[in-house]
């Protein structure tokens, strides 16, 4: 178990869409004890990016050309289950989130309420689940 | 003018009538006035009138009109009949006293009585139509009047006739209106069925002979003791006159009595003297038979005298059966029967309490009841057992429903009641009695019986009876004078019971107990001598004392009869007496001294032989002592002189002379003797020469005596063997008889058998023939030869102006409804020919009938008429009328029909055939008809198939239709037919159709694969248009989803960015209004684009199944719309292909925003089934429905249901919409597999 504020936690960037991927970096960067290891704009790319990374928590986007971001999850949870993965959506159908936390997801977190991004990772970080929030928050914004 | 019953009243028969009833109680039971009953009812106003016509005005008589009359209307008859005497006629209102020379008429609705001197009207007890006016007044008349007339006319029914009896039961008279002459006879001759009439005469004699024995008034003293002795010499001769005829001695009977009843014969008769009426019934027959009759009146009524029956119910009756084992009998016997009214009360009494002993009938006691009388007329009636409707008066309707039956104006005894009595002709004073009975009922009876008489009677009874049984008296009777017979049990009803006999035997006196002739002499000096006119009486004392002095002066002296008994002593006669042991007995012989015996037999034997007075020798007899020379002298006398009795009687007086010297006389013969004297010896030769003499004749007759006695001995030896002789075969010929008896008796008993049997037969056959005649609707007439009515049935009178009164009238004075004419001409020619006729007539309604007349055969084969029949045959008609037009339609519509027909018979030739036919094949009738179906046209039709048809499968199956046949024939060419045939069962034809559809079947096949063409061409359009069709959907889809994915991937990523790096902004800037509001703006570009993504193309459609899409639409139609939607889905995983499921998906989102928009619920159910062949998705709700059929036949119906229907037929799938108004909405929506869809175009992939 890291300890917040003795080490930054390494996080890596899984997102397709340049402007989102640049901005999830920044808000990364930004983020107290929180440092961006590495990014990638495909599956392929992230799987073949993360060993060499080595970060202790994975952003990754569910909508991916190629290999979507639910497999990515269950591959990297299946490579390494110690890794904390966090999954994006930019949609907000429960199923998605379901889904990824099947996969092995510790949270699953809306492109509307990116700003909640950094809470949401330290909440992982610190061995919780980052769900019922953003669920809570998404039926909000529905209404 | 009126009968005085004791002289002394004959003075005061005027003023009678117009004393104070009071005074009338006092004397008793007399009137002397006259009143004259008269009773009529229906036809008895002309009766009446001639009556009065007829009758002066001064008989002195009062009459009383005793009518039935209609209770509710006044009456006019006094009115009427005032016309027809002189004589006051009023109708009774109240209490009037009655007086002589009136005429008093009954008023209606009541009844009328007598009491004493007045008459009163009383209140009917029984109920109208039971009442009997005429008995009652009847009954009440004869109580208070001894004297009295009852006169009987005209008239139904058969009141009167109990009431009747009662007058002549007290002496009265009867006069009854003939019968033949009455307008109405039921009255008259229920009157005359008593017996009791004396006189049956045409009215206006009646009443001539009513004036008549009026005037006669014979007048008869009351007692026996106010006669003269000849005139009671004369009654004797009249009684001796009844036994000589009719066998029956009234000797012993009442005298007051029978002279009440011989005065009213002599009084009807208009015999003033009793010579004359002796005289009169010497010469008249029937006479000793009316007078006996007269004098046995016995009236009984049914439970005469009410309280004195109850008595014997409640305190007799019971006690007869205790102690009666099953097989017992209880037995009585009811003497003086007469009619039987009584035998049948006590019969109905025990019967009553037999039943209420609660046994089952075998378990019961008998029942035997004995009835005797001496008037075998008045037996016979009882034995009939029936009685005029009167006694309803007398019985109540209980019993007369339980044992009578009601025979038109009579009643007669039920059969079984009838079986228990046994009447029997028995002389109570001559005959034995019954035996071991437990109840005698005799009443009325001893009345008639002297006291002497009724002691012997008694007796009788009480040896009759068993122990401690009973004795029934009548009211005026008692047997208190033999209480050591009898104990009294109730003295007011006169109930007694048999003490216990004494002994082992009990005494059962001597009978007959009138001992004849000797009996009645022994009365008729005493009767007789006492009441001598008061001239003779000093005299008669005189001659007395004269008698007396010279009975004691005079020598001892019997009077003796001719059978040697004593009949009179004279005071000194017992000093030759000698009473000897044995029993007390009256013969001279027995009882004189033994020395006189001899002497006395002879002389005795001499003097009634030679009819000469005899004087025997002296007889020495020793007299205490002393010997004394007795001289017997006897003197017989015809006992012609002897008064009052008519032969004569043989008597002879006995003197004993007792020699006073003859001691000494016999004393100085033997001292003669001793002396020797000469002359002494000379006397005594002489005396011995006597007495040797007188020894001799004495012998002669004794030897006479005893030869004379054996020849009587030896003829009364043979008269006793013959009589044995007789005996001896008249107990063999009895014997026979029984034995004959028997087998006749055996015989009749089966011939009764079966006459029963047959009788029932008889009644089964007649109810059976009246039900027949009854239930049968067809007119049928009985005619006798003579062609008079006989019987008819009811229908008859529908034909016929027939009533039941009509039988027996002439057929032809009958009018009919009939157009018949000849009818009676008809009935006669059957009768003459005896050859049945039928015709078919109308009647005037325009019926038809057939009329079948036959004659009338009997079981003998005899003609006794004609039966006439009217069968109503109208519809046959009809039917018959309808057929032939049926038929001529039925042939119209053959000619008319295109087809050829043929009609076969069973066995296939041709019976008919059609216009059409003969057209068809070119044939004509003669050369097809009658020919057999293969024959047809050189036989063209012998085809293998239509064999096949006919002869296999019709027989089977009795039709067969649109058969095709192709032949070849020979010269038609090919030709196609389809034959129809039908077999015909109720008639055995058989019809067959040929249609020639060669020619059709030509256009047919052209038609077909013009057909067939077209819809190969249809196909492939409609494949092309499929496949366009889904062509167009599936590109719509992918520019949709085209365009969401562009939305999703790059606008709406782009605007995330924009929107952190906003944020990241207003984290550096702090607060800045303008930030916040391009914050504000991306946040809704985002939700925009996201809503859009969504709408266009759902994320879950991507390659999820539909399930998850269902799932995600009830969870976004909740989001988005608050539509709770459930959904139901099964687990397998979707067959559908994208494009299904996404047109499945977009129907289902479509029919919820309809619920949304229309059904005004916020509920609703979507299911989602896989089944065998196809999907099946349901979408319901609960909310406002909506008339389908109206909906859909719009224009343009809204719900977009038709485009529903047009999507889903893209994929041969369909819409089943279900809803109606207020009941909620269910759509199913069914997609088949791909496997079972036929393909018609390429599967289009998303």
């Amino acid at each position: 178990m890291i300890q917040s504020g003795q080490a930054e936690i390494p996080i890596f960037i899984v997102e397709d869409h340049d402007a989102v991927r640049g901005m999830l970096g920044k808000l990364i960067a930004r983020a107290p004890g929180l440092v961006l290891c590495g990014e990638a704009a495909s599956a392929e790319a992230a799987l073949a990016q993360i060993s060499t990374c080595n970060p202790r928590l994975v952003l990754v986007d569910v909508s991916l050309p190629g290999k979507d971001g639910i497999e990515l999850i269950r591959l990297l949870h299946e490579r390494d289950p110690d890794l904390l993965t966090l999954a994006i959506s930019g949609h907000d159908e429960t199923i998605y989130a379901e889904a990824a936390l099947q996969a092995g997801a510790r949270g699953y977190i809306m492109k509307g309420k990116l700003t909640k991004v950094a809470e949401a990772i330290r909440h992982v970080c610190n061995g919780g689940i980052y769900v019922n929030e953003a669920l809570q928050d998404a039926h909000d914004d529905m209404a | 003018m009126t009968v005085n019953e004791s002289p002394e009243k004959s003075e005061g028969e005027g003023q009678d009538v117009g004393r104070p009833a009071g005074e009338h109680k006092q004397s008793g039971k007399k009137q002397d006035l006259a009143v004259v009953g008269i009773g009529a009812s229906a036809g008895g106003l002309v009766a009446l009138q001639a009556f009065f016509d007829a009758l002066p005005a001064d008989t002195g008589m009062a009459f009383v009109v005793v009518t039935h009359m209609d209770p509710e209307r006044e009456s006019m008859l006094p009115e009427l009949l005032q016309k027809h005497t002189a004589m006051p006629v009023g109708q009774v209102r109240d209490r009037v006293p009655v007086e002589p020379n009136h005429v008093y008429v009954i008023p209606p609705a009541w009844g009328i009585v007598i009491t004493d001197t007045h008459l009163d009207t009383q209140e009917f007890e029984q109920p109208r139509g039971r009442r009997a006016p005429i008995d009652h007044f009847f009954r009440s008349l004869a109580e208070v009047h001894r004297d009295c007339v009852a006169v009987i006319l005209s008239g139904g029914g058969t009141d009167g006739a109990v009431g009747v009896k009662a007058i002549k039961e007290q002496g009265g008279l009867l006069l009854v209106q003939d019968p033949d002459e009455a307008e109405h006879d039921s009255m008259p001759r229920a009157a005359i069925a008593t017996g009791l009439a004396d006189v049956v005469l045409p009215v206006a004699q009646l009443a001539e002979k009513l004036v008549a024995y009026r005037r006669n008034g014979v007048h008869l003293p009351r007692d026996v003791e106010s006669l003269t002795a000849e005139e009671l010499d004369k009654v004797y001769r009249i009684l001796t006159q009844v036994q000589v005829q009719t066998g029956h001695d009234f000797g012993q009977y009442k005298r007051s009595t029978i002279l009440r009843r011989i005065q009213r014969r002599m009084q009807l008769h208009g015999h003033a003297t009793l010579d004359a009426y002796l005289d009169y019934l010497r010469h008249t027959e029937g006479e000793a038979q009316a007078l006996f009759n007269d004098l046995l009146i016995g009236v009984t009524n049914f439970f005469r005298d009410k309280e004195a029956w109850e008595a014997l119910a409640e305190q007799v009756i019971p006690r007869l059966f205790e102690g009666k084992e099953q097989e017992e009998t209880v037995r009585a016997w009811t003497i003086g029967c007469a009619t039987g009214e009584e035998a049948y009360s006590v019969a109905i009494l025990l019967v009553e309490h037999r039943a209420t002993m609660g046994l089952s009938p075998s378990a019961r006691p008998g029942i035997q009841v004995f009835a005797s009388d001496l008037d075998d007329t008045a037996l016979a009636r009882a034995r009939d057992g029936l009685y005029p409707e009167a006694i309803e008066a007398d019985v109540s309707p209980e019993r007369l429903a339980r044992f009578f039956v009601k025979e038109g104006n009579y009643y007669r005894v039920r059969r079984e009641l009838r079986d228990l009595v046994l009447f029997a002709n028995h002389n109570v004073l001559r005959d034995p009695p019954f035996s071991r009975l437990d109840l005698i009922s005799c009443r009325n009876l001893l009345i008639y019986l002297q006291r002497e008489l009724q002691q012997n009677v008694f007796e009788i009874f009480h040896y009759a009876l068993n122990p401690e049984r009973y004795l029934f008296l009548g009211s005026a009777e008692s047997a208190a004078m033999v209480h050591e017979l009898f104990r009294t049990l109730d003295k007011s009803q006169r109930i007694y019971q048999a003490r216990p006999w004494r002994g082992e035997q009990p005494h059962l006196p001597a009978l007959p107990l009138t001992v004849g002739h000797r009996a009645r002499e022994q009365q008729l000096p005493a009767v007789a001598a006492q009441p001598r006119p008061p001239a003779g009486k000093a005299a008669g004392a005189m001659a007395g004392y004269h008698l007396e002095m010279l009975e004691e002066l005079a020598p001892a002296s019997v009077l003796i009869d001719a059978a040697y008994h004593m009949v009179h002593l004279s005071p000194t006669a017992g000093r030759y007496l000698r009473i000897p042991a044995g029993p007390v007995t009256a013969d001279l012989l027995k009882l004189v001294r033994p020395e006189l015996v001899l002497e006395l037999r002879a002389a005795l034997f001499q003097a009634f032989g030679q009819n000469k007075s005899v004087v025997t020798g002296p007889v020495f007899v020793q007299f205490n002592g002393r010997p004394r020379r007795v001289t017997i002298a006897v003197r017989p006398r015809t006992a012609a002189s002897v008064p009052g009795e008519g032969e004569s009687e043989r008597l002879a007086l006995v003197f004993f002379l007792e020699d006073e010297f003859a001691e000494e006389r016999f004393t100085a013969t033997k001292e003669g003797e001793s002396r020797g004297d000469d002359a002494q010896r000379e006397t005594l030769v002489a005396h011995l020469e006597a007495e040797v003499q007188r020894l001799r004749e004495q012998l002669q007759a004794t030897g006479e005596e005893y030869e004379s006695s054996t020849e009587e001995l030896k003829a009364s030896n043979e008269e006793l063997q013959s009589i044995n002789e007789e005996y001896r075969s008249a107990a063999e010929e009895l014997e026979t008889s029984r034995e004959e008896l028997q087998s006749v008796n055996e015989e009749l008993q089966t011939v009764n058998a079966e006459l029963k049997n047959k009788l029932e037969e008889i009644s089964r056959t007649h109810s059976d023939l009246e039900n027949l005649m009854a239930a049968t609707e067809i007119a049928t007439l009985f005619l006798d030869r003579e062609l008079h009515i006989q019987r008819y049935t009811p229908g008859t009178a529908g034909l016929f102006n027939i009533m039941p009164g009509d039988r027996g009238r002439p057929i032809n004075h009958l009018t009919n409804k009939l157009d018949y004419s000849a009818l009676a001409d008809d009935a006669g020619r059957v009768l003459r020919n005896l050859a049945p006729t039928e015709r078919e007539v109308q009647d005037v309604a325009g019926r038809w009938f057939l009329a079948r007349l036959r004659p009338y055969r009997t079981v003998d084969d005899r003609i006794d008429g004609v039966v006439l029949t009217f069968v109503d045959i109208t519809e046959l008609k009809e039917a018959e009328a309808a057929l032939r037009l049926q038929k001529d339609y039925s042939e119209k519509i053959v000619d008319t029909v295109r087809e050829g027909l043929l009609v076969l018979k069973p066995e296939l030739t041709v019976e008919f055939a059609n216009e059409l036919f003969y057209q068809m094949f070119e044939v004509d009738k003669r050369e097809t008809v009658g020919k057999l179906v293969y024959e047809l046209g050189n036989g063209q039709w012998d085809i293998p198939e239509l064999r096949r048809l006919l002869e296999e499968i019709l027989p089977e199956q009795s039709v067969f239709n649109g058969y095709r046949v192709e032949y070849d024939f020979e010269d038609g060419g090919r030709r196609v037919m389809l034959l129809n045939a039908r077999r015909l069962d109720h008639v055995e034809r058989i019809l067959l159709a040929i249609e020639d559809i060669t020619e059709r079947e030509r256009y047919e096949e052209a038609l077909r694969q013009l057909n067939e063409t077209l819809e190969q061409r249809v196909l492939k359009r409609t494949v092309q248009v499929r496949r366009l069709a889904s062509e167009l959907i599936t590109s719509e889809q992918t520019v949709r989803q085209r365009i969401s994915q562009t939305l999703h991937d790059d606008l709406q990523q782009l605007l995330y960015a924009a929107e952190m790096q906003l944020q990241f902004w207003r984290e550096d800037e702090g607060e800045n209004e303008e930030l916040d509001e391009l914050a504000a703006m991306i946040g809704k570009s985002i939700q925009l684009t996201r809503q859009l993504t969504v709408e266009l193309h759902p994320p879950v459609l991507k390659g999820e199944g539909l399930r998850e899409a269902l799932m995600w639409l009830a969870k976004h139609m909740g989001e988005v719309y608050k539509l709770q939607v459930t959904v139901e889905a099964s687990d397998h995983p979707d067959t559908a292909t994208t494009e299904k499921r996404v047109q499945l998906f977009q129907i289902v989102r479509e029919l919820l925003f309809n619920v949304v928009k229309h059904a005004g619920v916020l509920a609703a159910a979507v299911t989602l089934k896989e089944e065998e062949n196809g999907l099946t998705v349901t979408v319901s709700d609960q909310g406002r429905g909506f008339d389908v059929e109206k909906v859909l036949a719009e224009e343009n119906p809204g719900f977009g249901l038709r485009s529903v229907h047009e999507r889903l037929q893209l994929f041969d799938g369909r819409a089943d919409i279900d809803s109606w108004p207020g009941e909620g909405t269910r759509v199913t929506l069914f997609l088949p597999d791909m496997h079972t869809r036929p393909a018609a175009g390429g599967e289009v992939e998303a």
